[in-house]
């Protein structure tokens, strides 16, 4: 088998410069924190793994370490669940990340990677058109025609590269890929080896293999996992944030974090409109006001956290590139109603309700109101 | 205090109350202190109660339950069992002849005090320092996952002393007096020749009990203590009940793991895995032992990873809502009342002192053969045929306790195969407060009949409007009481125009069973009745009283359901 590079997305020259490309990977935003968590961690690392388990849970809860050294928390919500998803990898079982759009599953399943063994880029992504070469792996055509099968004509998928190497493997999207592709990752999971049936040999795990998938539950032609694929797993579901200063709290750091990525001219929005965009998605999403005394139609989308970061993030730009550089009712307005209104007909009457019953009558929104209201 | 070599006179054993691991190290430890006295934290009202333990009727989980005759809601309960400490001693002591004592502060001192906040749980301060959120945790932690037993106590007491050396919570007036009864009992034993005395207590009050610098304001603090009469008995307990405020103030929250702990000192994470495997098995969801091992793995790498040494109820938990369901809250649910509560209801012993009006429960109750009904906490719904005596009985068993305001069941509306009126679907839930109730409605009679209609009579005469008045006399007549229907009945309308009776339909043809009460009876006189009901209305009508109380109100044997009287004009 063709010795395989280390990362290829760096060594090939068509990738982009580090300095120029427009979202860096996790092991590379934090490398930092990832190599003063490995200087100072001292307890016992599970074969494979850069960190221990703990270092892993401090990386992506965030904290204090000894020394001073101030850890950003990547996942804020139930600290329980990080644990269990940690747990789980340490004990050689596959991940399982379920959960409804926007609630940081590929977030999460990034920096699990990127801090168990410091490489976050084998992924596969699943779609309805995902075949099994994607999984397990494809052929050098030419290769294959002029030298017949050999080693070295094999396109190993990041799955066998993973195994190969020792690292996590990433699958997005599971419920996406046909069942029948799915199931090829049955054997792979509980036998941790990759059969090249034309060769005769097969590809063995090295320790430190390990896979995390994610799949949506709330989604339009989702392939639901056999119950033999689904016993390979264990399942983490990730909840929308059921607190407001938490949802707050995660908004605020991402929109932090993005608009300082992306160069933006705008200054960070101030705390209090970054928490009137996220009362309105709460209340639209949960169809109760946050008082509890009215209650609302709820419109077909998710209102996930991500997309009030998205639309926060392009309401900075419009305010920057468009406007005075302040985030304004204006600059929010049709990206907040963009995110909100997917359905054309139902939505917009939710949205107008809503409108009219809640916004209006709250005090300092009238600027938001009449916005919303030049849109809609 | 002790003379080398010799063991002290007075051993203080302090326990987390309920703590399964408190209790298998206090057993291991009474048979090697071997005392002659085992003096328990509870009332001494209740000493004489205590033999009755030792009877093999007695089936915890059990709570003693003080009361004042005076005024019945004011009531105090003190649960055990099987892995309660107090109940662990109390039975050590009762097996080996030992002297057995309550040293609290009796409740006739205490009842209907104002409780003051119960701070007898220092372990919270102790768990926050160790850095545990949790007391529950933090003993679990330290405590109950102990191989060896030696040296617990010791370490607990030193522990509390320290805690209560630095006054890190304020004290009461009451935890004074309270411990101030205990060191006076623990001399009065000491007084009476018992060479070795054994306290079991909360933890907290161990310290308390081995100062002997307090001795001299004892007697000051126990002055002009206010006194209410009281009464004490034994009453069944349910284990779901554990987790209410009890005389200790110590709750329970998950009896069903502490009974698991308490059972099982080797490979409780295995087997309390396959207990819930096993559970959801009976519900129809598939778990293979393939899923148990990856859920034991997973607690065990979750308890790795939390520094516990060994995985404690919320590891097994998330790891089987992990792997077994699918992260997936619902399936747990199931779990959380079967096996983390629990759904067994104890046996109070027979000789425990009770009204008779409890004794004719309890004979009615095996009589009519309800008695597994009694002793589960959510039985299935009972279905009544009223065609036989079983059957009728039963029913009138049932209304006449919701007529003492003792409810055990609720009628339900038919549903399925059981349709007709001749049956009744009836939904039992028996209430640990059913003694207090009972009690409450003793003065009314001494059999549950009597004392119904007692009440009833009652009731009615408190001047009711017509429609409660209406509505009582259909219970009563349900309830089969017939002494209680002639004063129930509304008066009668003077005038010619009394309406006629028809206290049920299709007279002439329905056989009338004969009313032990009036002897033989006849079919209404048919006059004015000209309407022809259909078999299933049985309307007792009012009119006039004399009539009521000649016909039989007992319903005959084809049509047996009453429905809303009728008023005919």
């Amino acid at each position: 088998m063709s010795q395989p590079s280390e990362n290829p997305s760096t060594a090939a020259s068509f990738a982009a410069p580090l300095a120029t490309s427009l979202r860096h990977h996790a092991e590379q935003s934090f490398a930092e924190e990832l190599a003063v968590l490995a200087r100072l961690d001292d307890r016992p690392r599970p074969p494979g793994w850069t960190l221990s388990p703990w270092a892993v849970r401090a990386y992506i809860l965030g904290g204090r370490l000894p020394g001073g050294f101030e850890v950003s928390p990547k996942y804020i919500g139930r600290t329980r669940l990080v644990e269990i998803a940690v747990a789980t990898l340490a004990t050689d079982r596959a991940l399982l990340l379920q959960g409804v759009p926007g609630t940081g599953k590929s977030w999460l399943s990034e920096h699990l990677a990127a801090a168990i063994c410091g490489d976050s880029t084998l992924i596969v992504q699943g779609t309805a058109g995902t075949d099994e070469s994607t999984l397990r792996y494809g052929w050098n055509y030419a290769r294959l025609l002029a030298e017949g099968p050999t080693p070295d004509a094999i396109v190993p998928s990041p799955i066998m590269r993973a195994m190969q190497l020792g690292r996590i493997a990433r699958v997005e999207e599971l419920s996406r890929i046909p069942s029948e592709v799915q199931d090829s990752l049955i054997t792979a999971l509980s036998e941790k080896a990759l059969p090249v049936a034309e060769l005769g040999v097969e590809v063995q795990a090295r320790q430190g293999f390990n896979l995390i998938a994610t799949s949506n539950d709330r989604d339009r032609g989702v392939n639901e996992p056999s119950a033999a694929l689904t016993r390979r797993f264990n399942t983490v579901i990730l909840p929308l944030p059921e607190d407001a200063e938490e949802e707050v709290r995660i908004v605020a750091q991402r929109v932090r974090a993005i608009g300082t990525a992306l160069a933006l001219p705008t200054a960070t929005p101030a705390l209090a409109e970054i928490q009137r965009v996220v009362t309105i998605f709460r209340e639209l999403r949960r169809g109760v006001t946050e008082d509890g005394r009215t209650r609302l139609k709820s419109p077909s989308g998710t209102l996930s956290t991500a997309e009030m970061i998205s639309s926060l993030v392009s309401g900075m730009a419009m305010a920057g590139y468009y406007g005075d550089g302040e985030l304004r009712a204006a600059d929010l307005a049709a990206s907040v109603s963009g995110a909100i209104l997917r359905d054309p007909v139902q939505d917009s009457v939710a949205f107008q309700e809503y409108l009219r019953a809640v916004v209006k009558e709250r005090e300092g929104w009238m600027d938001l109101y009449r916005a919303f209201m030049e849109l809609v | 205090m002790t003379v080398h070599g010799e063991p002290p006179s007075v051993r203080v054993f302090g326990v987390r109350h309920h703590g399964p691991g408190s209790a298998r190290a206090l057993a291991a430890a009474l048979d090697r202190y071997d005392p002659d006295a085992v003096l328990v934290e509870g009332p001494p009202d209740a000493d004489e109660l205590i033999p009755l333990i030792g009877a093999a009727d007695a089936r915890p989980p059990l709570a003693l339950m003080v009361y004042a005759p005076q005024d019945p809601s004011l009531a105090v309960w003190y649960p055990f069992h099987h892995y309660s400490p107090e109940w662990v001693a109390l039975r050590w002591a009762l097996g080996r002849g030992a002297l057995a004592r309550f040293c609290d502060l009796p409740q006739r001192h205490r009842l209907g005090q104002p409780a003051d906040a119960d701070r007898s749980d220092g372990l919270a301060a102790l768990a926050a320092a160790a850095g545990y959120d949790d007391a529950d945790t933090f003993w679990e932690d330290c405590f109950e996952s102990r191989e060896t037993d030696e040296g617990l106590f010791d370490a607990v007491f030193v522990a509390m002393s320290a805690l209560r050396e630095h006054d890190l919570i304020p004290a009461s007036p009451r935890e004074a007096q309270r411990e101030a009864w205990m060191r006076r009992v623990v001399r009065e034993t000491q007084k009476e020749g018992a060479k070795r005395v054994a306290v079991v207590c909360g933890a907290w009050h161990a310290p308390a009990i081995m100062n002997d610098a307090a001795r001299r304001e004892d007697d000051q603090r126990l002055k002009g203590l206010p006194k209410v009469k009281v009464e004490c008995t034994w009453v069944p307990w349910s284990e779901g009940k554990l987790a209410l405020q009890s005389g200790y103030g110590a709750g329970v929250k998950a009896p069903g793991w502490y009974k698991h702990l308490f059972e099982h000192a080797v490979d409780r994470d295995i087997r309390w895995v396959g207990r819930a495997a096993e559970l959801w098995r009976t519900k129809g969801q598939d778990v293979s032992p393939g899923h148990t091992v990856e859920a034991v793995r997973l607690a065990r790498a979750l308890a790795a990873l939390r520094g516990r040494p060994a995985p404690g109820l919320t590891e097994l938990q998330e790891a089987l809502q992990a792997t077994v369901c699918g992260g997936r809250e619902a399936p747990m649910a199931q779990l959380r009342r079967a096996l983390e509560v629990g759904e067994a209801i104890g046996v109070a012993p027979a000789g425990a002192p009770m009204m008779p009006i409890q004794r004719d429960l309890e004979q009615q109750v095996t009589r009519l053969r309800l008695r597994p009904l009694r002793e589960a906490e959510h039985p299935p719904d009972l279905t009544l045929d009223l065609r036989d005596e079983l059957g009728r009985a039963r029913s009138a068993l049932l209304r006449r306790l919701n007529l003492l305001g003792a409810p055990w069941g609720e009628p339900r509306d038919q549903t399925g195969r059981e349709r007709g009126s001749f049956a009744e679907v009836w939904r039992l839930r028996w209430r640990l407060d059913m003694p207090l109730r009972l009690i409450e409605a003793a003065p009314f009679g001494n059999t549950v009949a009597a004392a119904a209609g007692a009440k009833a009579i009652a009731r009615c005469q408190a001047n009711l409007e017509l429609p409660a008045l209406t509505e009582l006399l259909d219970e009563v007549l349900l309830a089969d009481l017939p002494e209680a229907v002639d004063p129930c009945s509304p008066p009668s309308p003077p005038g010619p125009r009394s309406p006629p009776i028809c206290l049920t339909c299709c007279a002439a043809s329905a056989p009338w069973p004969r009313s032990p009460a009036t002897g033989t009876c006849a079919p209404p006189p048919p006059s004015g009745c000209g309407r022809s009901c259909s078999p299933c209305l049985s309307a007792p009508s009012w009119g006039c009283p004399r009539r009521a109380g000649e016909l039989t109100p007992s319903p005959p044997s084809v049509c047996v359901r009453a429905s809303r009287p009728h008023i005919w004009r």
